[in-house]
């Protein structure tokens, strides 16, 4: 089941680090929307054979981050201002369903969780404001681990995992746009994490809100996305 | 999904479709070990297909991967049955309200159409009948999708159709009928859908699945 690619360690098999690694170039734009996935160049590209990248290429087109081409191969999905908004109300919906149960059943544990993932998060935005721009998996990934911290505690696989999912599909477009909103984006992660440890999940959602719609704006207004 | 099959797909896609349809109606067991070579057989297909079509069923969450040596079919148990009912709720609710507030006549045609169908099924069961689950259970579906067709999202449309099938799963474990009451609820919903009473047809939404769940787990098929 997919889950957030920039969590996943690259245990496991051949086939499964085939997997990850094809994942994590299409998610981080290495392999670029609407790319032709040529299978003789991308078998020695990532060392495996024809027949586990048949494999792999299908796991990925039931994930819709590639599309088969009838029975010729297979291209990297392209992406549309329409699919982006689609795809951030549908992680709205989630992520604030998610932040809601989660914020109710929380323990101390969680809380924990929250606070150490929000201070990695920081720091990283903190350097990145000093230093300029930052390693962008590294920065990613901690965004990713604090979002899904906060609804680390709503108690359903089912929702963590298709949360999971959608949030990977969101994060293609902003590492396409290469969308930085600096100041604003910290001060909503900040705000996030107050809400959770205040358990104002009311507040938290249209906190959320704000943020991934001025995500959406923000990416939308760099003009790389038709 | 359960929509009608396309006619130019492949036979890899018709396998796949096969196979997934297996699972969701049971004939493939939760937990069933699938050996390549014997399914390979089964489904006259080549081992190479199978293993593409069995990593799409992996993503799905509908197998899963037994470490090195091969995959089964997902196990079931009643605290993922809730997660899974709330998780349709969730989705189908938010899509029902967008839906009724977008839909045009043609989606009303639809939905009245769609009701018919199921309505017309659910009579025959009642009488007696049962040995339509998969057509039963198709129309079931096609309703509930026809209600949210307008919702406007497709990522929301293809996350709802993935939920719904886990959904069917549990409920063909149980087999499940429940008589009139359910087919009331499809008629009130269908009416509240034309009268374009979101909130109430998103009330009867919320009790229609959650009494199929306190049922299902009623009927003891489920371990707790």
């Amino acid at each position: 089941m997919a889950t957030a690619v920039v969590h996943l360690s690259g245990e496991g098999t051949i086939g499964e680090k085939a997997y990850l690694r094809i994942r994590k170039d299409i998610l981080f734009g290495r392999l670029a929307p609407g790319e032709k996935l040529k299978l003789e160049r991308l078998k020695d590209d990532y060392g495996v054979s024809v027949s586990t990248l048949r494999e792999v290429l299908s796991r990925l087109a039931s994930e819709k981050l590639v599309v088969a081409e009838g029975q010729r191969g297979f291209e990297v999905s392209s992406v549309s201002a329409d699919d982006l908004k689609d795809i951030a109300s549908l992680r709205l919906l989630l992520e604030v369903h998610a932040i809601a149960q989660s914020f109710q059943s929380g323990d101390m544990e969680w809380e924990a969780r929250v606070v150490a993932a929000h201070h990695k998060l920081a720091a990283m935005e903190d350097r990145k404001k000093s230093e300029g721009s930052p390693d962008a998996e590294t920065w990613k990934r901690y965004d990713w681990e604090f979002h899904q911290a906060l609804i680390s505690a709503c108690g359903s696989r089912e929702l963590m995992e298709t949360h999971g999912a959608v949030f990977d599909k969101y994060l293609r477009y902003q590492v396409l746009a290469l969308t930085d909103r600096g100041d604003i984006a910290a001060r909503e992660h900040k705000q996030l994490m107050q809400c959770a440890l205040k358990r104002d999940a009311a507040k938290a959602g249209e906190v959320l809100k704000a943020h991934i719609t001025g995500g959406v704006d923000h990416a939308l207004a760099v003009g790389k996305i038709a | 999904m359960l929509a009608a099959p396309d006619i130019a797909e492949t036979i890899g896609e018709r396998t796949y479709r096969r196979i997934r349809s297996d699972i969701i109606f049971g004939r493939l067991q939760p937990g069933q070990r699938l050996r390549l070579e014997p399914l390979s057989a089964q489904y006259e297909t080549s081992i190479a297909t199978l293993r593409e079509l069995l990593n799409r069923l992996l993503v799905e969450g509908l197998i899963v991967a037994e470490g090195q040596r091969g995959f089964e079919v997902a196990p079931v148990s009643a605290e993922r049955w809730h997660e899974i009912a709330q998780m349709r709720e969730l989705l189908e609710c938010h899509a029902l309200r967008q839906s009724i507030e977008n839909g045009d006549v043609e989606w009303e045609g639809r939905v009245v159409a769609a009701h018919h169908k199921l309505a017309t099924l659910e009579k025959r069961l009642l009488a007696g009948a049962r040995d339509q689950t998969e057509t039963w259970k198709r129309y079931d579906w096609e309703f509930h999708h026809a209600l949210i067709s307008c919702c406007g999202s497709k990522a929301l449309l293809d996350a709802h159709s993935a939920i719904f099938d886990k959904y069917l799963r549990y409920q063909i474990i149980a087999v499940v009928f429940r008589g009139e009451v359910p087919a009331r609820e499809h008629l009130a919903m269908r009416d509240a859908a034309l009268a374009r009473d979101s909130a109430l047809a998103s009330d009867i939404l919320v009790t229609h699945i959650r009494d199929c769940v306190d049922y299902t787990l009623k009927t003891g098929a489920l371990a707790s």
